[in-house]
């Protein structure tokens, strides 16, 4: 008798143990929540006295939060958005869009009859104190073009090379490594179908 | 009998071990943060001339007239997202705040204060901005400078929105 107590006794206090663990999170964060309650009720008296001279008025309730609608639509071109330097630049499969974030006013870069971008590859980079951005694009008629933005809105260096030795498929890929002090680049063109990636060599110039 | 004393002993082993695994899973998701969108520096600002807040990357803008002033901060929403916020002090003396999207999202908040300040005769309006706290109550504040060089305080507690 004394023994099934002890079984019934140890029963009680392993499943008590197990509720307890499993409930553990859930007591935690019911926790929190009602210290964000209280702070609710903190809110709702809408004006504090922080100091004598410093009175400050809270919202009030979380109902007068209005919701506003914005209506823009991305562009269906959209490849990707890269921040330099203060800078934005937009790469869709037809152009380049880029500007400085704190204006207005937005550029460029058409590639006009050219066909759409396949692939890029962003960056940036500092060279005799002059921040600069290099965007390199790999074309659907294989050609290979990079665009050379030093800070200033209207000055853009292009670079264009005709690309004769293969064709591009949409599942290409390029990666740039680029030397600042000597200026020499590396554009290594890989993808699936090739056995082994294609390298390409040039100069940037800065004019 | 060695064995015999073995056994409760292993049990206990697997028995803590399971409370363990289970303790542990229960408490995996708390330990996971939520990640920090990168919110470039100046990507929202107020165009005076055309009434527009505009966001510059993705191009958009959203016209807000009779504004007599804007101040940008920074604001920790209820999900613990810092998120840029906007400051309106308008010219008929009525104040409010954007809370701005940050993942190119098609939708923003308003919220706008019961008080008014008193607009000064030049309809200039001058605002400073600054983080403050009061009984572990962290807020992000905005002060109007009225004609009288008296200030009226808007502020919005961390994690209210």
């Amino acid at each position: 008798m004394k023994f099934k107590y002890k079984e019934a006794k140890k029963k009680i206090l392993t499943s008590f143990l197990t509720v307890s663990l499993l409930l553990s999170s859930p007591i935690g964060l019911t926790a929190n929540e009602s210290e964000v309650n209280d702070k609710d009720k903190k809110i709702k008296t809408n004006e504090v006295q922080i100091d004598d001279n410093f009175k400050i008025e809270f919202p009030s309730s979380h109902k007068k939060l209005q919701k506003i609608n914005l209506t823009f639509n991305e562009y269906e071109g959209f490849i990707a958005r890269y921040y330099a330097h203060n800078f934005s630049y937009v790469i869709c499969n037809d152009f380049i869009l880029y500007g400085k974030l704190n204006e207005e006013s937005r550029y460029i870069l058409d590639f006009k009859e050219e066909p759409k971008v396949i692939a890029h590859d962003f960056l940036n980079f500092e060279r005799e104190n002059k921040k600069y951005a290099l965007i390199f694009v790999l074309l659907e008629n294989s050609k290979i073009q990079y665009y050379l933005f030093d800070g200033n809105i209207n000055n853009v260096t292009v670079g264009k090379l005709r690309n004769d030795f293969f064709k591009v498929s949409k599942d290409v890929k390029i990666e740039v490594d680029f030397d600042v002090t000597t200026k020499e680049y590396v554009l290594k063109i890989s993808a699936p179908g090739f056995v082994l990636s294609k390298h390409v060599y040039g100069e940037v110039f800065f004019e | 009998m060695k064995k015999q004393i073995e056994k409760p002993k292993n049990k206990f082993k697997k028995k803590m071990f399971s409370y363990l695994l289970a303790a542990s899973i229960t408490l995996l998701p708390l330990r996971i943060k939520p990640e920090e969108p990168y919110v470039p520096k100046n990507l929202y600002f107020y165009n005076q001339f055309t009434s527009n807040l505009v966001c510059s990357d993705p191009l958009w803008a959203h016209k807000i007239e009779n504004v007599c002033a804007v101040e940008f901060s920074k604001y920790t929403t209820k999900k613990n997202l810092t998120i840029p916020i906007m400051f309106v002090a308008y010219k008929d003396g009525r104040a409010g705040v954007y809370f701005l999207p940050i993942r190119s999202e098609k939708k923003m908040f308003y919220y706008e204060f019961e008080n008014k300040f008193k607009v000064t005769e030049n309809k200039s309006c001058l605002i400073f901005e600054g983080t403050d706290e009061k009984d572990s109550l962290k807020f992000v504040y905005f002060r109007v400078v009225q004609d009288d060089g008296e200030t009226v305080n808007y502020g919005i507690p961390q994690g209210m929105f």
